[in-house]
């Protein structure tokens, strides 16, 4: 399953955000001295996705898509639109999603992604 | 039944209206990033926060007897979402919600306005007008909208109608051969609490339909699809124990309700 992309091909509207994230264990000795090592393997993307003005049908696919993969529960394929790779296993991170109709035929939202660890 | 008033003009809702839609995952995520996840299907929930400006005094009782009716989060009431079409399988009207008089056939898959091949056309194989019409059950007496696309032959005719048990209106329109959407407002009085929607073809007619769509406002919007979930909650609740009104004027109040359903 594919993220769906808006009519105009586009995954998102400006501003959307992107970043990347490590997990870095620290652990700090008496002298001072730190050692640190990485808990995982490789960095994991997070978008969140603006879309500030969407036609109500367009709007209705994201809610749609939202309900098909359960909120967090589901993932899908995510083309990033920073540099157009497909990421293969990406969830959504929240368990809402909120719809503002702000007058006939123009909604606004917007969405977080993640990419997952395989 | 307790139903989720309307406003005078109608409409339920005012711009901005906000929707969010709601789900739990219950999740473990390890050091290494990796998650597991479970899907909580018990948790399905859908939230309108209607911001009211503007509201007359007998607009703004309404909603107050309601809430001391519910005794604010306790009760429950019927909500017609204001977002979605109120029928259920807009586009599948061989299902069951879909109620079809004996002689209509049913053939799926005609091309529809937009290029997809969702149409319907109904023939009408009996001697006798055979319609097809899907029962809400939802106050008889609020404010509606009806409208579909219809194409069929130049001269041919369909009727559009809204009816309880009791009252009804309807519409004759007259096809030109192209696809035309056709919207019938309806707005009947008494105090039943089903109310139906549908079209009926001439004896040996023959039409095509597309997005049929009714919606708890005086005119048409854009068109919702839907599946097996349409936009009537029979038990919808407040989401807060406080309703709050602020006095603007003479005879003019503004509120903001939170009311939340199971989807």
């Amino acid at each position: 399953m594919t993220f769906p992309k808006l009519k105009t091909g586009a995954a998102s509207q400006y501003p959307s955000v992107r970043c990347v994230r490590y997990r870095t264990e620290v652990l700090r000795f008496l002298d001072g001295s730190e050692q640190r090592y990485r808990l995982m393997g490789k960095p994991l993307r997070y978008w969140r996705l603006n879309f500030a003005a969407v036609s109500e049908e367009e709007a209705r696919r994201l809610v749609n898509f939202f309900e098909l993969q359960q909120g967090g529960y589901g993932g899908f394929a995510f083309e990033d639109p920073w540099e157009g790779r497909t990421y293969e296993e990406c969830s959504m991170t929240r368990e809402e999603m909120q719809t503002v109709s702000e007058r006939e035929g123009r909604q606004r939202t917007e969405m977080e992604l993640k990419e997952n660890r395989k | 039944m307790r139903y989720f008033p309307q406003l005078a003009g109608g409409a339920s809702g005012q711009f901005p209206l906000v929707r969010k839609t709601r789900r739990r995952t219950a999740r473990c995520e390890q050091t290494d990033g990796r998650e597991w996840k479970i899907a909580d299907n018990g948790i399905r929930e859908v939230e309108w926060v209607l911001e009211w400006k503007g509201l007359s005094r007998s607009e703004w009782s309404e909603l107050e007897s309601l809430f001391h009716e519910t005794e604010g989060r306790r009760g429950s009431f019927v909500f017609l979402d204001p977002w979605d079409n109120l029928f259920v399988w807009s586009e599948n009207l061989a299902e069951e919600a879909w109620i079809k008089d004996p002689y209509l056939a049913l053939i799926e898959g005609v091309e529809d306005p937009f290029g997809g091949t969702t149409a319907t056309r109904l023939r009408n194989d009996g001697a006798t007008t055979q319609g097809i019409e899907q029962a809400l059950a939802a106050p008889g007496w609020y404010q509606y909208c009806f409208s579909v696309w219809v194409r069929g032959g130049v001269g041919e005719e369909v009727t559009l109608y809204g009816r309880t048990g009791t009252a009804g209106e309807a519409r004759r329109v007259k096809l030109s051969g192209r696809w035309r959407r056709m919207s019938l407002p309806v707005k009947l009085s008494g105090g039943e609490e089903l109310i139906k929607f549908g079209l009926e073809v001439d004896a040996g007619g023959s039409v095509e339909v597309f997005g049929m769509q009714v919606e708890a406002q005086a005119g048409a919007s854009q068109y919702k699809s839907t599946r097996q979930r349409g936009g009537v909650y029979r038990e919808a609740r407040f989401g807060d124990d406080v309703l709050e009104v602020v006095a603007e004027g003479p005879d003019c109040f503004a509120c903001r309700v939170r009311v939340v359903a199971a989807n």
